[in-house]
């Protein structure tokens, strides 16, 4: 006879009676009483034996045992209950039912892959929780797999009781299904492990390094006195007295000949250009060339500042043939006055 | 006792039209609860036959009268239902056996009319 003594009518037979109970509840007391006495134990006798599935899989749902039964006893079918009292869960229980009886009624071989389905309802149902934490679905998924497979294996064997287990069940079947291509396409793709490893990292902009304008780094720079003259080799400090410097990556990047890069040593690494010194000049150049790539060419003189002229004595380069009489008035023509020679006007003979 | 009307002519249905009789005859042999019928009926060849009907069967036949039913408590578990045939229970079975016999013998005739070997 049966091994448990205390609980003689396993959960999973007292569940089903009580279905069988919920689907006549629509006879009378006595009635339902003459279908279920005995019922109990009839029912846990037919479950001890031959070990293939639930009471669910050998009898079918509650609902169609009811339905049987009363038919077979000559009662009316169940009359039909006001909508008010098959909630949403229950409806969607019941088409559930309907729908898995089905197609497990075209394909019977499913019902042995049941155990499949656990670990996948529980692998897809922790796509849910994957999604909200924003952490890779792998590890939940599995610990959903066994957590599923867990609950399959108890409910088979009558250890799950209580209403909560078929609506709960259908839920997690229906939501499970649901999940499932989420969960694909969480696994296939999985974020990159290499994605915020520093080691991978492409070399980025130093921003803000060295001198900048407006947010553009700077790789050159053309200095003219007020007269509009070019100002040569020229050094600029800040407020804090920082030289003004230009920053390497933007000198080489404006660079697309590979010259600059040769000015690198050997050694160091370190570019042998002096960046603060304006205009940048290296490899033989005098610095006043027109950047590369670009068509803006620095002129040799600009507009000059409005106000007068001071007198060419400022002038750095001392002018050979410099007349005291070089007045304030004369505009700066660019480099030191040269010395006009005097027009020798010959007369033709 | 009402006839059935026989639907679909399969084993199924069969069974159903006659389910009334062969569960009286099982407990005319001896007094029994509902999954010890049911599994009387199995052994006897009756391999198709839902739980659900047999228990429904039995309650109706001791609606109509044709069948005791008592009680059994039991101190392992919960109580069990036996059912048990009586005096009308004894008739309707003499009855629709005999019923029965005719509708099997017209059967075989008219199977044999047929050039089919039953």
């Amino acid at each position: 006879m049966n091994a448990s003594t205390n609980d003689t009518v396993s959960t999973e037979v007292r569940d089903y009676v009580a279905g069988v109970r919920a689907a006549l509840s629509d006879l009378t007391v006595e009635d339902v009483e003459e279908f279920t006495t005995g019922m109990e134990a009839d029912l846990a006798e037919r479950l001890a034996e031959q070990g293939e599935g639930t009471l669910r899989d050998r009898l079918g749902d509650p609902d169609a045992y009811a339905a049987e039964l009363r038919s077979a006893a000559g009662l009316p079918p169940r009359v039909p209950v006001a909508p008010a009292r098959t909630s949403a869960a229950e409806q969607l229980s019941t088409w559930w039912t309907g729908v898995s009886r089905s197609v497990l009624g075209q394909v019977p071989w499913l019902r042995d892959l049941r155990p499949v389905w656990w670990a996948v309802r529980g692998f897809a149902l922790a796509a849910a929780p994957a999604l909200v934490l924003g952490v890779p679905i792998i590890w939940l998924g599995l610990l959903g797999a066994m957590v599923s497979i867990a609950l399959g294996l108890m409910a088979r064997h009558g250890r799950l009781s209580g209403g909560w287990v078929g609506p709960v069940r259908v839920m997690g079947n229906i939501t499970a299904v649901l999940l499932l291509p989420v969960a694909l396409v969480m696994v296939v793709d999985a974020p990159d492990p290499y994605a915020n490893d520093p080691t991978w990292a492409e070399p980025q902009y130093s921003s803000g390094a060295g001198l900048t304008y407006d947010g553009e780094p700077v790789a050159n720079v053309y200095a003219y006195d007020e007269s509009g003259r070019r100002i040569d080799k020229v050094r600029l400090l800040d407020q804090n007295g920082r030289p003004l410097k230009v920053s390497e990556d933007a000198l080489t990047s404006a660079d697309d000949m590979g010259d600059v890069d040769l000015m690198r040593d050997s050694r160091t690494g370190e570019l042998d250009i002096a960046r603060d010194v304006f205009p940048l000049r290296w490899n033989g150049r005098t610095g006043w060339e027109r950047m590369y790539d670009r068509e803006w060419e620095p002129p040799m003189a600009i507009t000059p500042l409005p106000g007068p002229v001071p007198s060419v004595e400022a002038s750095p380069t001392p002018s050979p043939s410099a007349t005291p009489q070089a007045t304030q008035t004369s505009p700066g023509a660019g480099a030191t006055a040269t010395p006009t020679p005097t027009p020798t006007t010959s007369v033709s003979r | 006792m009402r006839q059935e009307v026989l639907g679909i002519m399969d084993a199924t249905q069969l069974v159903k039209g006659v389910l009334d009789l062969a569960v009286l005859a099982v407990v005319a042999r001896e007094d029994g609860y509902g999954y010890d019928v049911v599994r009387r009926l199995r052994a006897a060849g009756l391999e198709d036959v839902g739980d659900a009907s047999v228990y429904g069967t039995l309650r109706r036949l001791y609606s109509a009268g044709a069948l005791t039913s008592y009680v059994v408590p039991s101190d392992e578990g919960p109580h069990r239902k036996y059912y048990g045939i009586n005096a009308q229970g004894h008739a309707a079975l003499a009855s629709q056996s005999k019923t029965w016999a005719a509708f099997a013998g017209t059967m075989a005739g008219l199977l044999d009319e047929a050039g089919v070997k039953a």
